[in-house]
């Protein structure tokens, strides 16, 4: 009998790498079972915040990209930094 | 660089194939939304947001393009702001969204979380969230992080996680979460 709080299996289900059969099976146990649920959410709480945290340091590299030009988008603005060199 | 050129590059995690797409379609997705009554900081706000899903999906192991990326990524720009526009609306009509303010619980959860991520090593940060973020192979994180071989990247994420799971927990029990 497979030990269904093994944190292989849980981490399984949280990254979606489980199969259909294996999910179905999973989420049984998961309702009948407090203690389970308990040590799923435990992982989801921190699987996302991960997540949330390469998110953000993702977000931050491209906010720091200058993009030639990338102020203006409009034709006026470059008009006018042209007009004043 | 070729679309598959660029998309080989991120399935490997290189964020130089982000910056590239970032500024060579900066242009094209900013006018989009701000022609359509977005401001310039929304519209980057959005762009950015929508290139690091594209990011993710190219990254899922069953990715397959089926048109040129840059109008990928154009529909999904699209998609995000029609949606940023719809919450926009809601929240004008609603003084307060309930569904969206966070229990207190979970808002302290995310808070002991986030500290314990951010005081752990940098090692052990970028293993993690390259693992359960961009998705990366065991393969691909040893490359990166100039480890031996998948093995060494294997029992490296499963120690760093260890680690990070006891810490959090140890605040969590001190908190009186698990009960």
């Amino acid at each position: 009998m497979e030990n269904f709080s093994s944190i292989n299996n849980i981490e399984s289900y949280l990254t979606n790498k489980m199969s259909a059969a294996e999910r179905k099976f999973f989420e049984a146990q998961l309702a009948k079972d407090p203690l389970l649920q308990n040590e799923v959410n435990f992982h989801k709480d921190v699987i996302e915040g991960l997540q949330d945290f390469r998110k953000r340091e993702l977000k931050e590299r491209l906010r720091n990209i200058e993009v030639k030009g990338g102020n203006s988008i409009g034709i006026k603005v470059t008009a006018s930094v042209i007009a004043y060199r | 660089m070729k679309d598959s050129e660029i998309i080989e590059k991120i399935k490997r995690g290189d964020e130089t194939a982000l910056d590239y797409l970032y500024k060579k379609n900066y242009k094209m997705m900013v006018k989009m939304i701000v022609k359509n009554n977005g401001s310039e900081d929304e519209a980057k706000d959005i762009y950015q947001d929508a290139l690091i899903v594209v990011w993710q999906k190219v990254q899922n192991h069953d990715f397959a393009l089926t048109s040129k990326l840059s109008t990928f990524l154009y529909s999904i720009c699209q998609n995000l702001w029609r949606k940023e526009l719809e919450r926009k609306a809601r929240h004008s009509n609603e003084e307060v969204n309930k569904s969206e303010v966070l229990d207190i619980d979970k808002k302290e959860r995310i808070e002991i979380v986030n500290k314990c991520i951010e005081e752990m090593g940098e090692t052990c940060r970028k293993i993690l969230t390259y693992y359960y973020f961009d998705n990366l192979s065991m393969n691909d994180i040893a490359d990166k992080m100039g480890f031996a071989n998948a093995d060494t990247a294997k029992t490296k994420k499963y120690k760093c996680k260890q680690e990070l799971d006891k810490k959090i927990k140890s605040l969590y029990t001190a908190s009186d979460f698990l009960d």
